[in-house]
């Protein structure tokens, strides 16, 4: 569930092209296929594939079923290129807000500066994702091709927010049974019966639902906050200021974060996405300035 | 010496090829515990609620038992995504059984189906850990255990998760697994002719025995035994804490309890 | 029946106009034109005897079969075009061994009868090249079973899919005049021994030679299924 943290092999890997044969440069394969020329690695991924279905045999008969599976390593996976990081969700009195910066990072680079990562999918529901954030529009036409049938139908029938999350389980849990997962960890907000719903669900499938939760670096910096302050019973003004205390937090602890937030509130009245703000932040406090002062001898 | 080069020393040759990321893995330990304590009328079945990966905690209260039936569960630990998976597939079967035959599925043949489905997933295997629990045929309690890839035992009670190491030989100690290999077999383990007299289901002389003995062991003991299994669990495993859900199955339904671990 | 006879009866899948589907019938007319087989059931077990028509003296009777084995709970007697049955009776030994390998348990009685029921509606089916049907099977089954639960079982299933449960019920040429024998003669508290000479002497009313070791085959479940052996049979036959 950590994939928007760790650092993306994007960068230091050069995207294979379709070099002249001309080139003295040897092909590495190793060189990250870039998405569009996926078929071509087709068969050296079944190949692949072959010898990890070797290994795990080895490995089944010198292990108990029950020590680390690694087995499967060797199987070609491609890795994230431009990372949303932490999403954060709350539920409170009347309904579920999100959180998340609009940072779409390539590497450490801060490549997009304004990208959505908070979506509505319908009038009860709202998805947002950290991870790979292509694979994030891709799952998102999925939802809206679900959408569309659904207004199509014209029977005022829609997706309800726990139907959005259990769907994106199972589309996630199938690529990473395909070996191919969609590189993302997702929060699925919504409110419908009277009731806030808030869940989420990683890159393989793991899912669970909660008061609150929070994806990637979110886990680590945001969720302590959420425990200690946290009540079901918050009105919108405590719940608010307790997403900004927790997107603050992220923001001064996660190098892939930017000042530039957005919120999304799902209600009883429908959906709505802020417009992107900034916080007010201090980077004065001493440990800011002096991280060593407390820890003589460090640097 | 060489050999205690610190990580940061050793630097890749120049060319070679660096990781820049941790290697993707299909899978993840949730960790978890779950129990299970047969007795001649009654089966305890236990589970912890905590679901973690590595050193956070992602939720305190995902349940991990599937009740199937008033006299059939399932408790698995592991990986959440292949639980809900495996356990979503049972209940459809379940479901279909229901249809097709008109009765619900005993504990006996579910354990039957549970091993097929595991075992047809041998080579990319559900990272679960299973136990399959209630009452057989008789009424008697039962319960079943498994491996990821579906070897599974008939016993008298049985652990598995994270806390497994730490419970199961308080288990051994408290229920003295009655080892059929132990010769000559014990005066006290000497068995009784059980079961009606159309059975189909052959039952080994050992499980006879452990059978027996656990006949003595009164419900309100198993409960209690359980409970502190768990508690010194959540001492020491990290993944192992928060609650425990205690499922009671007896011939007059299922009763719940609740245990409060520690939350650290 | 012969009456309404009509251009209707040529398609498996077209009704008449007053609403029947002759190919059906005239299958079950089929068994009508078979040999007379009997099963009785008693809270011990269900007994089945059968005639066998042993036309020649050159003829071997032990292979006539018109009883088998579908598992160790279960067997069927037949009447009709035993061939078919054949298909019937090789789809039901499959599923009860899927069942016993999936649930590690017997498979109850009603869904065997059902899942043979199945198969025997696939004549509608539109699937003629590869194992389709081009008509319906030409056979009544006598199924009887000893169920985990609930103890001994007979059903009756016949060309159109039909199944229904019987205390004691015949089949084929003599069925009629067997059928009502049996009507009179039965009771729920019969034991096996009586069962056996009760399906037996029935039989015996309806069959036109005389009752041998070599002319009828006996079996029963009880719970396991059984194939009386020839002196087995000679000793009901003393007890006639």
């Amino acid at each position: 569930m950590d994939e928007g943290s760790a650092p993306p092999g994007a960068p230091t890997c050069q995207p294979a092209k379709p070099s002249p044969p001309s080139t003295t440069q040897p092909q590495h394969y190793y060189c990250l296929p870039t998405r569009s020329n996926r078929q071509q690695s087709t068969d050296l991924k079944l190949l692949v594939l072959g010898c990890g279905l070797v290994a795990l045999h080895t490995w089944l008969v010198h292990h108990n079923a029950g020590a680390q599976l690694h087995m499967l390593h060797m199987v070609q996976v491609w890795y994230p290129y431009v990372t949303g990081t932490s999403v954060l969700g709350i539920t409170y009195k009347d309904g579920v807000l999100l959180a998340s910066d609009t940072l779409g990072a390539y590497g450490s680079t801060k490549r997009y500066k304004s990208f959505e990562r908070l979506r509505k999918v319908n009038d009860v529901c709202v998805v947002g994702a950290s991870g790979e954030l292509s694979d994030f529009q891709y799952i998102m036409r999925l939802l809206e091709e679900l959408s569309d049938d659904d207004f199509c139908m014209d029977d005022g029938h829609h997706l309800k927010p726990h139907e959005v999350h259990s769907y994106l389980c199972r589309v996630l849990y199938n690529r990473r049974n395909k070996m191919d997962p969609l590189w993302n960890s997702l929060v699925v907000g919504g409110f419908y019966g009277g009731k806030p719903f808030l869940g989420t669900v990683g890159m393989i499938g793991t899912n669970y639902t909660d008061d609150h939760v929070a994806t990637g670096f979110g886990n680590h910096l945001a969720r302590p906050l959420m425990r200690e302050k946290h009540r079901p019973d918050m009105s919108e003004e405590e719940a608010t200021a307790l997403m900004h205390d927790c997107l603050k937090v992220c923001y001064y602890r996660d190098k892939n974060s930017i000042n530039k937030f957005q919120l999304a509130k799902v209600t009883a009245e429908g959906v709505t996405v802020s417009e992107p703000f900034a916080l007010e932040t201090n980077w004065n406090y001493t440990l800011f300035a002096n991280p060593a002062a407390n820890a003589p001898g460090t640097w | 010496m060489a050999a205690a080069l610190p990580v940061r020393a050793q630097v890749p040759a120049a060319g070679a090829e660096v990781r820049q990321h941790a290697t993707w893995s299909p899978y993840d330990d949730n960790g978890g515990t779950v129990v299970a304590v047969a007795g001649d009328d009654y089966c305890v079945v236990a589970a912890s609620t905590r679901m973690s990966t590595g050193y956070s905690i992602l939720t305190r209260d995902k349940t991990k038992i599937l009740r199937l039936n008033p006299k059939c569960v399932v408790a698995s630990a592991g990986m959440q995504a292949d639980m809900e998976t495996l356990h979503k597939m049972l209940h459809m079967h379940h479901v279909k059984y229901h249809f097709n035959h008109r009765k619900p599925m005993s504990c006996p043949a579910t354990a039957q189906l549970l091993s097929n489905t595991l075992y047809y997933k041998r080579f990319f295997p559900y990272y679960t850990f299973n136990l399959c629990a209630g009452l057989d045929e008789e009424g008697r309690g039962a319960v079943y255990t498994y491996d990821a890839i579906g070897s599974y035992e008939r016993v008298g009670y049985g652990c598995q998760g994270s806390g497994k190491e730490l419970i199961q030989p308080v288990l051994d100690n408290q229920l003295k697994a009655a080892s059929p290999l132990v010769l000559p077999q014990q005066q006290w383990l000497s068995s009784l002719p059980l079961g009606r007299p159309c059975s189909h289901q052959q039952t080994s002389p050992a499980l006879t025995n452990l059978q027996q003995w656990l006949s003595s062991l009164p419900l309100e003991q198993a409960v209690d035994l359980v409970k502190g299994a768990f508690v010194s669990a959540g001492e020491r495993d990290i993944y192992t804490g928060d609650d425990v859900e205690i499922l009671v199955i007896t011939k007059e339904g299922v009763r719940t309890d609740r245990l409060e671990l520690k939350r650290d | 029946m012969f009456l309404t006879r009509s251009e209707y009866d040529r398609g498996v899948n077209t009704f008449s106009p007053e609403g029947r589907l002759f190919q059906v019938e005239y299958a079950i007319e089929a068994i009508k034109l078979g040999s007379t087989a009997i099963a009785v059931r008693t809270d011990e077990g269900v007994v089945m005897a059968v005639e066998k028509r042993v036309t020649s003296p050159l003829l071997e009777p032990s292979s006539i079969e018109k009883v088998a084995e579908i598992d160790e709970h279960i067997g069927v007697a037949m009447s009709g075009l035993t061939a078919d049955a054949r298909t019937l009776i090789d789809h039901g030994r499959v599923e009860t061994q899927q069942h016993r390998f999936t649930y590690n348990e017997p498979m109850p009685l009603e869904s065997v009868t059902q899942s043979l029921c199945d198969l025997a509606l696939r004549f509608g089916e539109d699937d003629n090249d590869e194992g389709g049907m081009s008509r319906p099977f030409g056979v009544a089954l006598l199924v009887a079973g000893w169920d985990a639960e609930g103890g001994p079982v007979l059903f009756h299933t016949d060309p159109s899919g039909t199944y229904v449960k019987y205390d004691a019920k015949a089949i084929g040429s003599g069925s009629e005049g067997a059928q009502t024998a049996l009507q009179e003669s039965y009771r729920k508290d019969m034991t096996l021994k009586e069962a056996e000479v009760l399906a037996l002497s029935t039989l015996k009313q309806v069959m036109e030679e005389k009752v041998t070791a070599t002319n009828v085959d006996i079996a029963r479940v009880a719970p396991k299924w059984h194939l009386y052996t020839p002196e087995e049979v000679e000793e009901v036959i003393t007890r006639l």
